[in-house]
């Protein structure tokens, strides 16, 4: 047999982010949608507020006669449900926000590698010079990108349109960026934890499932733990009790409510990783 | 490099299932090197061993003297899956310039030249467009960055005839100038077209490896269909030694035959044939000729 005699191509690195970049404008139309939606969200929240804080003690008297737990869940004590922080955070921040956000970071969680990898979409993928510990860790920036910029959108229509509606009374400037990276942070967390039981699986599905299980029973452990006292000891294992423990629309964040679930979320990044990076692909 | 492509007694398990069974392999620049087999005789999985989407349970499975998940060597490898999956809401441009940009130095008038070549609209998305299209799109992609190894799994699957033929000479072309090419097919007569050497898969097993030539002298029977003007006998053949088999039903017969053409052809017009076609042998054919003594052996 001949030797071959091509020349060998000069190496020509593709930039760090171009693939992240790529996956943000694949999905450019419904970021858009995104954007659109959590920001009339925002509006609707926001134009909701005087009625009702022009009925604050009759919703407050209301509020009183429900459990203490039930309070806590929708978070509802602390503040009174007319005031700017106990609306923002009962009817906003200790759940439809986090809810919203977490709707998107898992999807794309999944799809990153699991979601690839059922659609066939990843063999092709890694048909290029590009590892996949580089494909994977660049698709986890391009969905914490792509969260970032829905909560950034949010908080903005939030900020923008809160003094037409008083919504800014008594609050200090940051709390709405504040409780949007709170929300943001809490997002990571579980979008991080979908995307590892993805790449570790090749099931998008579980992947999907694991991540809202694990919202879902969150939620009701922190919601019965205030009920049950069995449960009490056991409602640090919720992420919603990290996100609501201390009141998000009021407190800064901090090394706990910052830093422990960054930590956390890469620290699941980074299981999802290395084992994606060692196994068979599920390519069907 | 003499050896662009070497697999070494090669395993690959899926539970009991042995998908790989102890495959040697080596293909040199220059050469094209047909993978045969039916379906699920284990080419994917050798393929997808060796280009590192797979782990090997034993042996091993090089490119270019290293692994094919080197991005340095994944640059000069080119590759067409079985089951080309994109993105389906990309425009066929769109998706070449993001893969030319992802593997650089790539010459977008080649890759225009590809696309006029094999008539492919880069303006329309993938999702519209027909599997012979969507082929030619994976061909393109494939060869786009000129690379000094092609591993091809099915590449002319859904493609029309023309576009068949245009394929295998672009593949061809590729040999020529010297970059090794492992392709894999189902289908003997494009193998025989374009490869130097052949190797069968069975059964995650490589059952035989040979030149083409040496595969020709092993495929030396047809298989025939034909439509009589009147019902014949079941047995109209059964006198004739160069028929291996027989299936007679009313007015038609499909034959096996091994040697002595004329003899059957002499046959037939006795008989009244009126009409005639022949098929290449399929794979099969040649597994029971070759490793259970003719057609006759077949369970």
């Amino acid at each position: 047999m001949t030797t071959q005699t091509v020349a060998e191509p000069a190496v020509v690195d593709t930039p760090f982010g171009s693939i992240a970049w790529r996956m943000i404008t694949d999905r450019r139309r419904s970021i858009m949608f995104w954007s659109l939606g959590v920001a009339l969200l925002s509006l609707i929240m926001a134009a909701a507020y005087p009625s009702i804080r022009d009925t604050g003690d009759e919703f407050d008297a209301y509020i009183e006669s429900l459990p203490e737990g039930l309070q806590e869940t929708f978070g509802l004590t602390g503040a009174s449900i007319g005031s700017p922080e106990g609306y923002l955070t009962s009817q906003l921040y200790s759940n439809m926000y986090p809810i919203v956000l977490l709707i998107l970071g898992i999807g794309l969680a999944a799809w990153i590698v699991a979601g690839s990898e059922s659609d066939g979409t990843l063999e092709m993928a890694l048909a290029n010079p590009v590892t996949r510990v580089r494909l994977a860790v660049e698709r986890i920036l391009g969905m914490w990108l792509v969260v970032a910029w829905v909560t950034v959108v949010s908080t903005l229509m939030l900020v923008a349109v809160s003094p037409v509606f008083g919504l800014d009374e008594g609050l200090p400037w940051w709390a709405l960026w504040s409780a949007g990276l709170q929300s943001y942070l809490f997002a990571l967390v579980i979008s991080a934890l979908s995307f590892a039981v993805g790449a570790v699986s090749g099931s998008r599905g579980l992947a999907i499932a694991v991540g809202a299980a694990v919202a879902v029973l969150g939620f009701l452990l922190q919601a019965l733990s205030s009920v049950a006292e069995i449960l009490e000891s056991a409602r640090w294992a919720s992420p919603w009790y990290w996100l609501l423990r201390d009141n998000p629309v009021v407190t800064a964040p901090n090394a706990m409510n910052a830093l422990l679930p960054l930590a956390l979320a890469l620290v699941f990044a980074a299981v999802g990783v290395a084992v994606f990076n060692r196994r068979d692909l599920r390519l069907g | 490099m003499d050896k662009a492509i070497e697999i070494r007694e090669l395993h690959k398990h899926f539970g009991a299932v042995r998908a790989v069974d102890g495959v040697d392999l080596t293909v040199a620049g220059g050469e094209i090197y047909g993978l045969l087999g039916p379906n699920g005789a284990g080419k994917t999985t050798t393929i997808r061993v060796l280009l590192g989407y797979l782990n090997a349970r034993a042996g091993s499975a090089q490119v270019l003297g290293g692994s094919a998940r080197d991005p340095g060597i994944r640059r000069r490898i080119g590759y067409l899956p079985g089951d080309l999956r994109i993105d389906p809401r990309a425009t066929v441009g769109g998706l070449l310039k993001w893969y030319a940009r992802l593997r650089g130095g790539v010459d977008p008038d080649y890759v225009t030249r590809l696309c006029q070549r094999l008539e492919l609209d880069t303006e329309r998305e993938f999702r519209e467009l027909s599997k012979g299209n969507r082929q030619k799109v994976g061909v393109v992609q494939a060869v786009m960055h000129r690379p000094d190894v092609l591993v091809l799994d099915e590449p002319t699957s859904g493609l029309d005839p023309l576009k068949q033929r245009e394929v295998l000479q672009i593949v061809s072309g590729f040999r020529d100038s010297g970059a090794a090419v492992l392709f894999s097919s189902h289908l003997i007569f494009e193998v025989e077209e374009i490869a130097d050497r052949v190797g069968i898969l069975r059964s995650g097993r490589l059952v035989v490896e040979d030149t083409v030539a040496g595969l020709q002298e092993l495929t030396n029977q047809q298989s025939m269909h034909i439509r009589f003007a009147a019902d014949i006998a079941p047995d109209a053949f059964a006198d004739l030694p160069a028929v291996t088999e027989a299936h007679v039903r009313g007015n038609t017969a499909d034959l096996v035959i091994d040697a002595d053409l004329p003899s059957v052809l002499r046959r037939l017009s006795d008989l009244g044939a009126v009409h005639l076609s022949s098929d290449p042998l399929v794979l099969d054919d040649i597994f029971y000729t070759v490793y259970d003594g003719g057609r006759e052996a077949q369970p």
